[in-house]
């Protein structure tokens, strides 16, 4: 198929699945043209919900998707949904298991699923600028779970308005949580398979941790996705916090923040590549093998 | 850099899912983007997500006998809503469906003679030239 430029904005504006999926794919590969799209649909960008999913790999993330996608789309007219999985180090391939668990057939959900390609934060790397192409389409309300993700990976934090913490009671204590970076990027926390007989303990002494290092000011809660208990309870919390943002200056904050990151990560992912390219088509990559170039004295000659 | 992504679909109530699960980890590990669908899934759901994903092929699997009803169904939605990828399936399937099932439009079939192997060559023939670094 053939899609001119303009043809590609009105789709996406209108939301054509067909069109939007086209439009991932130019920028998840790289190519110009999906960035030139970008370029042309920036000023029609309109304001966008971000709720990131996020916590170790099993924790019960895309089954608790799949428990509050149903709530959403009865507040929601449209919901886009992100899934990140991890690709193999070794072959580049990717087995995207996450969209086996959402059983919704809502025509009004569009699910997307995203390798990581070895971008090692948990998310995709084209995750932001996905972002900004829904934020022109009518999907406007956007859950992303991140690949299964450990201390330090925090990335989401910069481009979701509100950040789910999820941790699994089999996993042990809750001390090296309160450890690394996690706690920090919570907006709300949420203890998984509350229907086992050791996760009612482990909330309990997580909300104690909380209250202690964190003036309980990150909102503890125990769900079962198996059950459905507690997931009521997190969705009006949610909707709580979203309502929240909106009607205070937090939103603006927030989306200071995601330009600014998303901006970095444009830097990072196309600025590099093309200094690579050209570094290399000069032929100096030959020589840095062979040691002929002081790579330090090339690096200083480059950033001053 | 563009990767080529295939769909591995279960359509139906077949709840064999060993094949689909074993072609979807093989073909990763040849460096596939592989999206699978999980059992039970509608000829509709399958092609929703076929769009979504933009995938450039999919895979359909059955073993319950009711493959040829199930995968033109699929072939029709597809070409219905414009999207335009590579058609394959595996399963238990007779020889004499697997004439009628190329003329749904799906270019191979795999029983369970074929090996692994055979299931990579034929994709990696079909998107050698896609394929860019
Ligand atoms: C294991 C098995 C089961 C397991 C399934 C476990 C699971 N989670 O998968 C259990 C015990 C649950 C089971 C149950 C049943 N089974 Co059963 N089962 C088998 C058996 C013995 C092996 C299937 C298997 O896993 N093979 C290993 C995998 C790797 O091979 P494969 O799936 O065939 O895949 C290969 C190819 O076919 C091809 N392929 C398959 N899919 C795809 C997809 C793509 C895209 C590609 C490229 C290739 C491809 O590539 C693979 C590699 O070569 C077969 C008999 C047989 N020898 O095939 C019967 C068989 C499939 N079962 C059969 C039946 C009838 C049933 C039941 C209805 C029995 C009953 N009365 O309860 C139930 C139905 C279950 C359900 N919900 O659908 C019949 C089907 C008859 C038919 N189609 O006419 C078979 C053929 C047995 C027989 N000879 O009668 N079964
Ligand atoms: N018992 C129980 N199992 C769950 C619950 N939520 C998820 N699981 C199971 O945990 C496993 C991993 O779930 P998944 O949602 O894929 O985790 P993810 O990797 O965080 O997305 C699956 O086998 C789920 O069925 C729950 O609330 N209770
Ligand atoms: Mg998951």
């Amino acid at each position: 198929m053939n899609l001119n430029q303009k043809s590609l904005i009105d789709g996406i504006l209108e939301g054509d699945r067909l069109i939007i999926g086209k439009a991932i794919s130019l920028i998840e590969n790289g190519e110009k043209e999906g960035f030139t799209l970008l370029k042309e649909i920036y000023p029609l960008k309109k304001d966008i919900f971000v709720l990131g999913i996020t916590g170790p790999l099993g924790v019960g993330k895309s089954t608790f998707i799949d428990k509050i996608i149903e709530k959403l789309t009865d507040e929601f007219d449209k919901i886009g949904v992100l899934l990140c999985d991890p690709s193999s180090p070794i072959s580049g391939g990717a087995f995207l298991g996450d969209r086996l668990r959402l059983k919704t057939k809502n025509e009004n959900v569009f699910i997307r699923s995203m390798a990581t390609r070895t971008f090692p934060y948990g998310i995709s790397p084209s995750l932001p600028f996905i972002i900004d192409l829904f934020s022109a389409s009518p999907y406007r309300n956007i859950i992303v779970e991140t690949a299964g993700i450990g201390q330090g990976d925090v990335s989401i934090k910069n481009f979701s308005h509100l950040t789910l913490v999820l941790l699994s009671p089999l996993l042990g204590d809750e001390i090296q949580f309160l450890k690394g970076g996690l706690m920090e990027i919570s907006d709300i926390l949420i203890v998984t398979k509350g229907d086992y007989d050791i996760a009612e303990p482990f909330y309990k002494t997580l909300k104690n941790s909380i209250s202690i290092f964190y003036n309980d000011l990150i909102p503890v809660y125990m769900i079962s996705s198996s059950n459905g208990f507690g997931i009521d309870d997190v969705y009006n919390e949610i909707m709580k916090k979203r309502l929240d943002l909106f009607s205070s200056d937090k939103y603006l904050e927030r989306e200071k923040i995601r330009r600014l990151e998303t901006f970095k990560y444009l830097l990072k992912e196309l600025y590099t590549k093309k200094m690579i390219e050209k570094i290399e088509k000069e032929g100096d990559f030959k020589e840095i093998e062979e040691g002929k170039i002081n790579i330090y004295q090339k690096i200083l000659d480059i950033i001053s | 850099m563009k990767k080529i992504k295939v769909l591995i679909g279960k359509p139906g109530l077949d709840g064999h899912d060993r094949g689909a699960k074993v072609i979807s980890k093989a073909l990763m590990e040849v460096g596939y983007e592989v999206i699978y669908t999980g059992i039970r899934r509608t000829p509709e759901e399958i092609v929703k997500m076929a769009i979504e994903e933009d995938v450039d092929a999919v895979g359909l699997s059955c073993l319950s006998g009711a493959h040829l009803d199930l995968f033109k169904k699929v072939s029709e939605l597809l070409k219905e809503k414009g999207k335009d990828v590579l058609l394959f399936g595996g399963g238990i399937i007779p020889k004499e469906d697997i004439e009628i099932l190329k003329n749904y439009g799906f270019k191979k079939i795999f029983t369970p003679d074929s090996s692994i192997k055979e299931i990579i060559d034929f994709l990696d023939n079909e998107f050698k030239s896609k394929v860019t670094n």
